[in-house]
């Protein structure tokens, strides 16, 4: 039975392996944020139900330009901190609107993010989510993302950040489907409820 | 003989109930609406975000802005909303409890959007304020090392009281210690008094205070654990 544990509620006093999302002090292991607890005989870690998204290194992530200046771009990553790429490092030229996918390169102190391999995405629309949930809304071996093409007839881009570039014949339907999924991602057997949900209503 | 009851029917080391809804606001990444007693507060937390004006950044930490704010008809008589020295005086102690809670730590040169709406009051609206954004804070997923359980103890009519309400407070020897710890370390992040007391009856006064974040922490945790039911229809 998966447990939801609480910011500083203890989760052992034994020696363990530690995972994200958890602190030590004196000898024993704390949760830092409300989410579900992961544990197993010598490891533990949290996986959190609501969080901001704090880039990391090789994360994939759909991102939009902010700002034009004269040598570079500001892009918007859905991180606490904007990320600036050189013009020098592209030979297209980027618009303001323009959205993005791109790889994360490198973090410095999780305030400067930089990124690499730009790939400029077509007219499309961009889904919300919190980038915790973007897990389940892949889910295992793509198997809700597959869903979620499946029925809505859309062609779905994940970020890591937590935002989700879609072109779709039913735009509505999906937006509902990804709501679903966020506000329901700590319960088991999603992906078959969502797709009798979606196989009803398309 | 000595008082055991209220004039609100309390015993003495008794709270007010307390209600507790988290994620009320869509807009903000945490929100908590909280009823304790007649008071009535709705906290919102955003961020961490960029910071402006670019000066009050701190490279090694993220700046707490905590807005604590009595709306202009939560008292009979119409509070003026421009925020006074209490307000302001409020916010800033008030903040920085909430920060020893919160890992700000690891969000350099960036903000954490606080607000706090009074929407009703009477009495202990700064501890029912904190409690209200400890819990937005962790609705929001912040790292943070434990909650913020605030509590007012102090005595009324002699006798040594907890959460003391607007009558409590009015008695000609009121003592009024607004407490926050953080939980479950059990650590002291705030501590504001009106009042005379000896040093014998402070201390009493304290451990009332804790017995009583304790009973609010676990709320608190309550709270925090039935928003997410792990079990039922999927809507």
């Amino acid at each position: 039975m998966k447990r939801i544990v609480t910011p500083g509620e203890l989760i052992t006093d034994k020696n363990k392996k530690v995972g994200g999302n958890v602190f030590i002090k004196d000898n024993c292991i704390y949760s830092s944020v409300l989410g579900i607890l992961n544990e197993s005989e010598d490891y533990v870690s949290i996986v959190p139900l609501n969080g901001p998204y704090v880039p990391e290194v090789n994360d994939a992530i759909v991102c939009i330009v902010k700002n034009v200046t004269s040598n570079g771009y500001v892009i918007d990553i859905n991180a606490h901190n904007d990320c600036f790429f050189p013009k020098s490092l592209i030979t297209k030229e980027l618009r303001i609107g323009q959205m993005l996918f791109a790889r994360v390169k490198g973090v410095d102190g999780s305030d400067i993010t930089d990124l690499d391999n730009i790939n400029i995405l077509p007219v499309g629309n961009i889904i919300e989510a919190p980038s915790v949930k973007v897990p389940r809304i892949i889910g295992k071996n793509d198997s809700m993302l597959n869903v979620l093409k499946k029925y809505t007839l859309s062609n779905i881009l994940v970020g890591r950040n937590g935002w989700i570039w879609c072109v779709s014949k039913n735009i509505n339907l999906l937006e509902k489907a990804i709501n679903m999924i966020i506000l329901n991602s700590q319960k088991s057997n999603l992906t078959n409820t969502i797709e009798e949900y979606l196989k009803n209503n398309s | 003989m000595a008082q055991t009851k209220r004039p609100d029917g309390r015993a003495l080391d008794e709270l007010r109930p307390i209600t507790i809804k988290l994620g009320v606001n869509k807009n903000a990444d945490g929100s908590c609406f909280l009823e304790w007693g007649k008071n009535t507060v709705i906290a919102t937390v955003n961020g961490p975000k960029p910071i402006f004006p670019k000066h009050l950044a701190d490279s090694t930490k993220a700046v707490i802005d905590y807005k604590y704010r009595m709306a202009s008809f939560s008292v009979t008589e119409r509070k003026s909303p421009v925020p006074g020295k209490r307000d302001k005086e409020i916010s800033l102690v008030s903040g920085q409890a909430l920060e020893s809670a919160v890992m700000v730590e690891q969000f350099p040169n960036t903000v954490i959007d606080v607000n706090v709406l009074i929407l009703s009051a009477d009495a202990g609206t700064r501890v029912a304020a904190l409690t209200a954004a400890s819990l937005a804070a962790a609705d929001a997923g912040l790292p943070m090392r434990g909650l913020i359980s605030a509590v007012a103890a102090g005595r009324a009519d002699g006798a040594l009281v907890l959460d003391l309400d607007k009558n409590d407070e009015d008695t000609e020897d009121a003592v009024d210690m607004a407490c926050a710890f953080l939980m479950p370390q059990k650590e002291l992040a705030l501590l504001q008094m009106d009042g005379f007391v000896d040093k014998k009856d402070c201390s009493k006064i304290l451990e009332t205070a804790l017995k009583g974040a304790e009973l609010v922490y676990e709320i608190q945790k309550k709270a925090l654990v039935e928003k997410y039911p792990m079990e039922g229809d999927i809507q």
